[in-house]
């Protein structure tokens, strides 16, 4: 069966929603919902007066002060959607859309990836094709690999990297995910249902942890990421690396690596010569480097990213009436 | 074990069984709370008992209130007439919630999520909110299995391609070649991706699981708190689980349709894209697709359901226990949830 919600948003598809068609939807929802709160707490202090009741009177002063608190968010949030939408996110922060940065950056890692993976495959390849290469004599029941020794570390390297980079690449494909769930149901979904639930008592933790993460993971998220492009290198540069090495082992040629040679000993001599060549120890060199310099891209400044950003969660959520104390250290660990 | 222990087993045991469970043979049956559409006839059954239970013992306490209260007024006894004012309250609130909750749950069992534009392939019995969230979940597993099925297929031929050899030795001695043993690599992450998707398959299921099985313990919860709730001394644990109960019950499912109802069509998309891809790859390593990018299509679909099925359920619990903590304080006593959280 298949399921679309028309209801908040647009289905979660490639294409960002229109969120000021979203909100405009929403601001008078909003907005009523304040008024219901004034309204509320009107009628339980005037049921407090009437059947004089202290706690009934008390209760309504503190929740006139919420209903004041809730007003000012929706002003706010009202405020904050004119500055993105009207003034721009370019303008909040210099000239740099934080959602086009992240997908950027995001994306820029993910080809990197891609390429290096490609390239790693395409230089195994070779490798692994030689480490199989097995001699066999039936008379003495034996099976020789000669590459094998000297291949084996070389291609064992080539499959753990392969592992690193599938590891990071799903890691990474599941950050872009994330991004573009926030940013089509952020301020659609997350912000709205958050100011409605934080109008009633009962509901203003769930509330205010909802207003704090989608203003956590819509607008923190995306703009930490912002500096994280402009703090890391061009991934280009990674991906055009990756090409280089791809490139330098293209053309391969069994000739080359001695299987026209007419005898063995001289078969291994230019294998060996060739394996050991300083093209393919170059290539390994290289295949070795590129962790170091897309380590901190895949792995330190995504966590770096979240940490903030769940941090900020932690920070402004009790202020919006949650407490998330000892879930929020939950997390923290998880991650 | 210690006897505080043997007796608190006994009091939950009676409250199961007075609850309406039927304990038979070593198994126990719990009612829903909805069925096709409408308040389920168990639920209306074993309510009808209950609903006479909690209303007198609410009665019970708000005519003893209203002597004691007409007692600390003879005698101008202040705390008194105040404990009996605040005991009056708290049995008119009890059955307010008992009457607001009822009412809730036939509204949620019989309500329509169709007529607030939420899109969905099912008929007008099937669309309440329970159903809709299992319906979404359900929806989940089903594109993720399918996703699993596909990746294991290509994982098999991958590793089928990567263990051919090929040998000749025309007189006694020659040589064996494994030509295609770097697909071998792809095996590998294949068989990660199908790992991660397990491990969200079963997340889902688990949530599939457990929002039927809250709407079977709201029919057990409710009742019990509503009882408890009654009476002073009970008072905050009759809270606690009735916020179980209608968080679980209420909260639980809108969750979930809110955050699934928007990434379930993304999850499914993105599928889509990776069957497509399946089928334009074929099974032949040398097709262009396979050599210039292997692991794309897969990655573009794992990411997705890390996040949907592995991180969403940690954002929705922690709202959900925000949520109870809050009606919990509300009604009673603060229920330490967030126990819970760390399991996951």
């Amino acid at each position: 069966m298949m399921f679309t919600v028309i209801w908040w948003t647009e289905p979660f598809s490639a294409t960002p929603v229109a969120v000021e068609g979203v909100w405009n939807v929403w601001q008078p929802v909003a907005l009523t919902a304040v008024l219901t709160a004034f309204l509320v707490v009107a009628l339980g202090y005037m049921i407090g007066v009437s059947f004089n009741l202290a706690d009934l009177r008390k209760w309504a002063k503190s929740e006139f002060y919420q209903a004041l608190a809730s007003a000012l968010i929706v002003g706010g949030l009202i405020l904050m959607m004119d500055l993105m939408l009207n003034q721009g996110f370019q303008t909040m922060i210099g000239g740099m859309n934080p959602y086009r940065k992240a997908y950027a950056y995001l994306d820029g890692v993910m080809d990197s990836l891609y390429t290096i993976y490609t390239n790693i495959y395409r230089t195994n390849f070779v490798i692994e094709f030689l480490t199989t290469f097995t001699f066999y004599f039936n008379a003495a029941g034996l099976e020789f690999s000669p590459f094998e020794l000297i291949l084996s570390p070389i291609s064992e390297n080539l499959h753990f990297q392969a592992h690193i980079v599938t590891v990071a690449a799903v890691l990474t494909a599941g950050q872009r995910a994330l991004i573009h769930f926030f940013y089509n149901t952020g301020f659609s979904v997350f912000i709205p249902a958050g100011v409605l639930l934080r109008i009633f008592p009962w509901t203003r933790g769930a509330g205010g942890l909802l207003i704090a993460i989608g203003i956590g993971l819509s607008i923190v998220y995306p703009v930490m990421f912002t500096f994280v492009a402009m703090m890391s290198e061009n991934p280009s540069e990674v991906k055009n690396q990756a090409n280089a090495l791809g490139n330098s082992l293209a053309g391969f040629d069994m000739d080359q690596f001695g299987a026209c040679a007419s005898d063995f000993q001289s078969a291994s001599d230019v294998a060996t010569e060739r394996v050991l060549s300083p093209e393919i120890r170059a290539a390994s060199a290289w295949i070795l480097g590129w962790l170091s310099s897309i380590w901190l891209k895949i792995f330190y400044y995504p966590m770096l990213v979240l940490i903030v950003t769940f941090t900020f969660i932690r920070t402004i959520a009790p202020l919006l009436g949650a407490d998330i104390t000892e879930i929020g250290q939950g997390i923290m660990k998880i991650l | 074990m210690s006897s505080l222990n043997k007796i608190s087993i006994c009091l939950l045991l009676l409250a199961l069984a007075l609850s309406g469970c039927i304990v038979s043979g070593g198994t126990m049956t719990v009612q829903p709370a909805c069925q096709a559409g409408a308040v389920s006839p168990g639920f209306e059954g074993v309510w009808l008992s209950w609903q006479a239970l909690s209303i007198l013992a609410a009665s019970t306490v708000f005519l003893i209130a209203a002597f004691v209260y007409a007692v600390g007024h003879a005698l101008t006894h202040k705390k008194v007439t105040m404990w009996a004012k605040t005991q009056m309250e708290e049995a008119a609130l009890a059955m307010a919630i008992t009457i607001f909750v009822i009412g809730l749950v036939s509204f949620l069992c019989t309500f329509d999520l169709k007529t607030l534009g939420i899109s969905t392939a099912c008929t007008g019995a099937e669309c309440n909110i329970v159903e809709t969230a299992f319906n979404y979940l359900f929806s989940l597993y089903n594109t993720i299995m399918s996703g699993f099925l596909v990746v294991a297929g290509m994982n098999a031929v991958m590793a089928s391609w990567a263990t051919m050899s090929i040998g000749k030795a025309p007189g006694g001695v020659g040589i064996i070649i494994t030509p295609l043993a770097v697909l071998g690599d792809i095996a590998s992450s294949l068989t990660m991706a199908m790992v991660i998707l397990m491990t969200s398959a079963i997340v889902t299921l688990t949530q599939m699981v457990l929002l039927k099985m809250t709407e079977s313990l709201f029919v057990i919860l409710f009742p019990i708190g509503v009882l408890l709730r009654s009476f002073g001394i009970t008072r905050g644990f009759g809270g606690g689980l009735i916020a179980l109960a209608v968080g679980f019950f209420v909260f639980y499912p809108l969750l979930v349709v809110l955050f699934y109802g928007s990434l379930v069509g993304e999850i499914q998309t993105t599928y889509g894209s990776m069957a497509d891809s399946f089928k334009e790859g074929g099974l032949s390593p040398t097709t262009a697709s396979w050599s210039l990018n292997p692991i794309d299509w897969v990655v573009r679909f794992v990411g997705p359901v890390i996040m949907g099925a592995i991180f969403m359920p940690l954002i929705m619990f922690m709202i959900l226990v925000s949520f109870v903590k809050g009606l919990s304080h509300t009604l009673g006593e603060e229920v330490d949830v967030s126990n819970l959280t760390r399991l996951i």
